[in-house]
């Protein structure tokens, strides 16, 4: 996260916005802490004077916030559609020489080791390297996973753009007042989109 | 015109029916309720008064205005349009994490998420002119 914001989880927001910004936005397994903890680093770093310098800044958290919850909903779905084209290859490039086993293979087996590629690092390592002697390096599959789901993928990316831009925009808001802390305030919220904000927050 | 015997009928009837039963029965249901939701302007929604009351004069005070003016309440409006949708965001998000995460839960979290995006665009801006305004 930018070095000039100082991280303060004990601030509260102003007892007239308290109501209507007090619920953090999580989902699953997200953290009040580490939402918490970037809240109030941005708010260091604005140090608002008004309500509506308060709802910018809660507004550049959420959308950061939200933009690296899309990027984990995204690194799933790539990891799905993985599992699905491993899936598929090996069933379809089973050489097995008894028909009846290649068969049992298909509609037993090939859905297990899909599941043990996608969990198990040491399974992965070997059913890649049987893929890659078939024809299919691991980023052919990726490829063929990004492919297959390039709707939903294209749908996230919108949304993901979509958020950046309403970023941009809170930001320019405050540029117009204080260029600097524009600057700031991107630089900080970039880190939390880009994952680094828990390391950086302990 | 409905004859008496075909209007007990009809309650009869509308008495058995206890909603949607199968999964996209039910997935249909809930993005009624999130479209009909939304499509409500804050305005129009009694529960959400009291709220932009009080946005109206913090946007007020903001302003330096001395008494609650258009400019504020169309602000206050689109923020506690924007507080609404990211409730609703967090529902949909919640409703996807609790899911087995297959294709068809995707298709869902991307379509409801997708009506959510057009609305919250819509009241960014609207908040965003009002602010500008002078």
């Amino acid at each position: 996260m930018s070095r000039s914001l100082v991280k303060n989880s004990h601030a509260n927001f102003p007892n007239d916005l308290a109501e209507f910004l007090d619920n953090p936005p999580l989902v699953g397994d997200e953290t009040i802490e580490s939402y918490k903890s970037f809240l109030w680093a941005i708010v260091a770093g604005l140090n608002p004077a008004n309500p509506i310098d308060w709802l910018y800044a809660k507004d550049v958290v959420d959308l950061s916030w939200q933009i690296r919850r899309e990027r984990v909903v995204l690194a799933g779905i790539v990891k799905l559609m993985q599992t699905e084209v491993v899936r598929d290859l090996l069933k379809a490039t089973v050489d097995a020489a008894d028909p009846l086993q290649a068969a049992v293979y298909r509609i037993f087996n090939a859905s297990n080791e899909a599941q043990r590629w996608a969990s198990d690092p040491v399974a992965r390592k070997e059913i890649d390297a049987r893929l890659t002697a078939r024809g299919y390096t691991p980023s052919s599959v990726l490829a063929q996973a990004y492919i297959r789901g390039a709707s939903h993928i294209d749908a996230i990316d919108k949304r993901i753009a979509s958020y950046e831009a309403r970023r941009v925009g809170i930001v320019r808001e405050i540029e117009r007042r204080d260029a600097k802390l524009a600057r700031d305030l991107t630089a900080a919220s970039s880190d939390v989109i880009e994952g680094e904000f828990s390391e950086a927050a302990e | 015109m409905v004859s008496d015997r075909q209007l007990a009928a009809n309650q009869r009837n509308a008495r058995k029916s206890t909603g949607p039963s199968s999964d996209s029965g039910k997935r249909k249901s809930r993005g009624n309720a999130l479209r009909h939701g939304l499509a409500i302007s804050v305005d129009r929604d009694p529960l959400l008064h009291a709220d932009v009351d009080k946005m109206s004069q913090i946007f007020s005070r903001a302003r330096n205005e001395q008494s609650i003016t258009l400019i504020a309440q169309e602000a206050a409006e689109a923020e506690i349009d924007l507080l609404r949708i990211s409730k609703i965001r967090v529902s949909i998000f919640e409703a996807f994490h609790k899911s087995a995460k297959s294709l068809q839960d995707l298709a869902q979290l991307n379509e409801e998420l997708r009506k959510l995006d057009r609305y919250e665009r819509r009241a960014f801006s609207r908040r965003r002119r009002a602010l500008n305004s002078s």
